[in-house]
C-alpha cells in the first residue's frame, strides 16, 4: 500500500495536525512521528502522517536528476 | 540485452504507466510488475471468508479497492448490492466514528495492506483497546514485502535481475531488510519514489548497477526513507502484531510474511472466534504466474477472452494497476 | 407546514399543503398547479431528461436543487437548443426537514431565473425511510434548436477538441466534502446558457457536457459514436491545483472526475482560434485538448503523455473509488 502525499503542517492539536496542500486541508493523525512543528512537510497515507519530508535530501535527488537530464 | 527489473508496489506500477517509463527504458530494462498490490495478492479463499462473515450478519469495513475482487461466489460489492452491510473507508479510524454513528452488533475490518498500512491498523487496535470497544474485529490480511522478495529471488522461473523497492513501505521499514536480502543475493535493490524525477533517478541507478554487475542497496528516496525507517511506526506494529505465515495469491503460503494479532489481543482477532479454514477455494486463473513474472498477461488463456476489464476473472485484471489490466490497454493501442 | 415531511404528505390535505408550499417557494417560475399538466405556448423540438441523486445534497458551489436545473438545461444546450420549459419530479425520503426542502427549492428557483426557464409540470412523492437516500430529483427539459441540432454525425476527422474550462472541479468538490477536507475551490456547477451565443456566432460541430465519468468518459463516448480515434495531449489539459491535490490524496485519476458546468466542443481547425477567443470573451477559460483522428474499427481515446509515450485511456469500468495502493 503505497499511496502517500506530502502536505504541510499548518496547525497541531495533540495527536492531530491540520495539513494542507494547494488549498486542500484536512486533519491527519501524527502519532507515528516525533518532533513535528508547524511548517514541516509530512508524508500522509490514508489520513496518517508516516514521515517528515527532509527537504535537503529532496534537493540532493533533484540535483542528481538535473545532471542526468543534462547528459 | 535487457535486464529484468521488478517493482513490488501498486503505486510504482501506476506511476511507470503514467510516465510511459516502460517505453523510455525499453532498450535496457524490462520492467515487470510484481506482487505489489495488496488487492492482487489477497487469496480467493480470504475473499470467500469475508463474504461468509457478511452473510453471517457481520458488517464489513474495507478499503475501496478490495470490493471488486472476485471470490468463488462473487465480490464484496455484489454482496452489498444484495443487501450485505459492506462499508468503504479511507482511514481505518473512520470505522470507530462510523460505528458510533450507526451502531452494528458485530463488525469486521478487512485489513489489507503492506508495511505502509500496518501501523495504521495497529493505531486502530490501540484505539479499540483504549476505548474498550469489543464489537469490532480485525481480519488481518497484512503482508510483508521482503519475505515475498526473497521467495521471488529464489525462483529461477521469475528471472529477476534487480528490484525497484517500494517507496512508502521503505518509509516504515527502512533499508535494513533489503540489506539482509543483499547479503543473500547479489542483486541491486534500489528504493525509489513516485514522481517522474524520483523514478528516473532510481531506474537509472538500477541500470548502471546491472551494467557494472554491482549488487547492494541504494536509497534513491532519501527525502522520506531513513536507513532505520520509522522506528515509532515499527514499535507500534510490534506492540499489537506478530509475524505469521500468510497466504499470497499466486505465491502460496510464505512463512513469516504476514502479520497477525498478538495473543494478548486475540480477542480482537476474528480468526480466534471463528474457524474459517474450511472455507477454501482455488484460483481459477494463473494471475499468480503473472505477478511473479513467469508469464506475460497474453500468455494466460483467459486473457482477452473470458477475462477483460469489464468482466475480470482474476485480480490482475480487476485493479487498474494490475499487470493484465495495464497490458490489455497497451495491447489495444497497436 | 410541519417541520418534517412525512408519508402523510402523499395524499389528502397534507399533499395539498406540500404542493402549495412548493408553489410558493418557486413563485412565478412555476407556471401553474391548477391543471394536471402544463400547456406549451412556444414551439419546441428537443427533449432531454436527467435524474439527480447526489450525495451530499449540499456541496461547495451548489446543491441538488441548482444541479437539477443546470444539469437538464445543459443537456438541451448541448443539442444546440435553447431550453424553455422543465418538468420537476421530487421523490423525498420521509423525515426530511422542511427547512432543507425549502433551501433546495430556493436554489431551483434561482437557477430557473438565471436560465429564464419555467417549470410547467411536476410531481412529488414521499417514500418511507430508507427507500431513497434523502432525495431524488428528475427534470425533463424542452427546448428549441437555434440552427440545426448538434448531432454526433457532425464530428469530422481533424476537428479540434476544445474544453470550455478546467476539469474535475465538481467531482473533486464532492469527494472532498465526503472526506471532510476543507477546500478553497468550488464545484463548477452552472448553466451553460452562454454557449448558445457560441452556437449562433461560430461554426461548431458538436458539444457535450462533461458529467459522470468526466472528461475521459465523454471523449470515449464521442469516439465510439463517431467511429473515430481521439488523441489528447496531457500537457494541454488544465486541472486546477486543488483538484490535483484532492485526486492525489485520495488516489483518483482527475481525468475521470465529474464536471457540471464544463463542456467539450469540436470544430474545424480553421475555426479554432475564433472559437477560443469567443469563449474567452463570454467568460470561459477554454483550452484546446487535442484532435479527432481517423475513422477506425477500434475507436479509442489516446493520451499523449508528457514523456512522449501514448497510452489508451478507456472508459471507467465502474464507479470511481479512491485507491489506497
Amino acid at each position: 500500500m503505497c499511496l502517500a502525499v506530502p502536505l504541510e503542517i499548518v496547525e497541531i492539536k495533540g495527536n492531530k495536525a491540520t495539513v494542507e496542500r494547494s488549498g486542500v486541508r484536512f486533519e491527519a493523525d501524527i502519532r507515528l512521528i516525533n518532533n513535528v512543528k508547524v511548517g514541516d512537510f509530512v508524508l500522509v497515507h490514508a489520513g496518517f502522517a508516516i514521515q517528515k519530508v527532509n527537504r535537503e535530501e529532496a534537493q540532493k535527488t533533484l540535483e542528481i536528476y538535473d545532471q542526468m537530464v543534462d547528459k | 540485452m535487457s535486464y529484468r527489473v521488478m517493482e513490488v508496489c501498486g503505486t510504482h506500477t501506476h506511476a511507470i504507466m503514467r510516465y510511459g517509463l516502460k517505453h523510455v527504458y525499453k532498450e535496457k530494462l524490462d520492467l515487470i510488475s510484481g506482487p505489489g498490490c495488496p488487492v492482487c495478492v489477497t487469496s480467493q479463499s480470504d475473499i470467500d471468508r469475508l463474504l461468509y462473515l457478511c452473510q453471517q450478519g457481520f458488517r464489513i469495513y474495507s478499503f475501496s479497492d478490495l470490493l471488486k475482487v472476485p471470490g468463488e461466489k462473487g465480490t464484496l460489492r455484489d454482496i452489498r448490492a444484495g443487501g450485505g452491510d459492506v462499508r468503504e473507508i479511507y482511514n481505518p479510524l473512520q470505522i470507530i466514528d462510523d460505528i458510533k454513528k450507526e451502531p452494528a452488533e458485530y463488525a469486521v475490518f478487512a485489513a489489507i495492506g503492506f508495511e505502509t498500512t500496518a501501523p495504521l491498523v495497529a493505531a486502530l487496535v490501540e484505539e479499540l483497546v483504549s476505548n474498550q470497544m469489543n464489537n469490532i474485529y480485525i481480519y488481518s490480511l497484512l503482508k510483508l514485502i521482503p519475505p515475498a522478495m526473497d521467495i521471488l529471488l529464489q525462483d529461477s522461473e521469475s528471472r529477476i535481475d534487480g528490484f525497484l523497492c517500494p517507496g512508502h513501505v521503505s518509509v516504515v521499514i527502512g533499508e535494513l531488510p533489503y540489506i539482509e536480502l543483499s547479503k543473500k543475493y547479489n542483486n541491486p535493490f534500489v528504493i525509489g519514489g513516485f514522481d517522474e524525477m524520483h523514478l528516473r533517478v532510481a531506474l537509472d541507478k538500477i541500470q548502471k548497477m546491472l551494467e557494472t554487475r554491482e549488487g547492494g542497496v541504494v536509497n534513491a528516496y532519501s527525502s522520506v526513507v531513513k536507513r532505520e525507517g520509522n522506528l515509532k511506526a515499527q514499535e507500534l506494529i510490534k506492540k499489537y502484531f506478530k509475524q505469521s505465515n500468510a497466504e499470497w495469491r499466486g505465491l502460496g503460503e510464505i512463512p513469516d510474511s504476514g502479520l497477525s494479532l498478538r495473543e494478548e489481543y486475540s480477542s480482537y482477532d476474528i480468526k480466534s472466534h471463528f474457524s474459517l479454514e474450511s472455507i477454501r477455494s482455488y484460483d481459477r486463473c494463473p494471475c499468480g504466474s503473472v505477478i511473479t513474472g513467469k508469464i506475460q498477461p497474453y500468455e494466460c488463456t483467459y486473457f482477452g477472452n473470458e477475462c477483460t476489464p469489464e468482466s475480470p476473472v482474476g485480480p490482475c485484471m480487476v485493479s487498474s494497476e494490475g499487470a493484465c489490466h495495464a497490458f490489455y490497454l497497451y495491447q489495444q493501442r497497436r | 407546514m410541519n417541520e418534517i415531511i412525512t408519508i402523510h404528505h402523499n395524499s389528502g390535505r397534507k399533499q395539498y399543503e406540500l404542493i402549495e408550499f412548493i408553489s410558493e417557494v418557486l413563485g412565478d417560475r412555476l407556471v401553474s398547479t391548477e391543471n394536471d399538466g402544463g400547456l406549451l405556448t412556444d414551439a419546441v423540438d428537443t427533449i432531454t431528461t436527467d435524474s439527480f441523486t447526489i450525495k451530499p445534497l449540499f456541496f461547495p458551489g451548489g446543491d441538488i436543487g441548482s444541479l437539477s436545473v443546470s444539469g437538464s438545461v445543459n443537456d438541451t444546450v448541448m443539442l444546440g437548443a435553447k431550453p424553455l420549459y422543465l418538468s420537476l419530479s421530487l421523490i423525498i425520503e420521509e423525515g426530511m426537514k422542511i427547512t432543507t426542502l425549502k433551501k433546495i427549492l430556493n436554489s431551483i428557483r434561482k437557477e430557473l431565473e438565471v436560465t429564464s426557464t419555467y417549470v410547467l409540470c411536476g410531481d412529488t412523492k414521499v417514500v418511507e425511510k430508507g427507500e431513497v437516500d434523502g432525495l431524488i430529483i428528475n427534470t425533463t427539459s424542452l427546448g428549441k434548436t437555434l440552427k440545426t441540432a448538434l448531432t454526433v454525425d457532425r464530428i469530422k476527422s481533424e476537428d479540434s477538441i476544445i474544453v470550455t474550462g478546467p476539469i474535475g472541479l465538481h467531482g473533486a468538490a464532492v469527494m472532498a466534502c465526503r472526506n471532510n477536507f476543507e477546500i478553497d475551490f468550488e464545484s463548477d456547477c452552472m448553466s451553460l446558457m452562454p454557449l448558445l451565443k457560441a452556437i449562433e456566432k461560430c461554426d461548431l460541430h458538436i458539444m457535450r457536457d462533461l458529467t459522470r465519468g468526466g472528461f475521459v468518459q465523454i471523449l470515449n463516448e464521442l469516439a465510439i459514436s463517431s467511429g473515430k480515434e481521439i488523441v489528447i495531449d496531457e500537457n494541454a489539459i488544465q486541472i486546477p491545483s486543488g483538484v490535483e491535490s484532492v485526486s492525489e490524496i485520495l488516489g483518483i485519476n482527475p481525468l475521470y472526475l465529474a464536471c457540471e458546468g464544463t463542456a467539450v466542443i469540436t470544430c474545424d481547425s480553421e475555426v479554432e482560434s475564433e472559437l477560443l477567443a469567443f469563449l474567452k470573451n463570454i467568460g470561459f477559460s477554454p483550452f484546446k485538448a487535442g484532435i479527432v483522428g481517423k475513422n477506425t474499427q477500434r475507436p479509442l481515446v489516446s493520451l499523449r503523455t508528457k514523456a512522449g509515450a501514448e497510452r489508451v485511456v478507456p472508459m471507467l469500468i465502474e464507479e470511481l473509488t479512491p485507491r489506497i495502493c
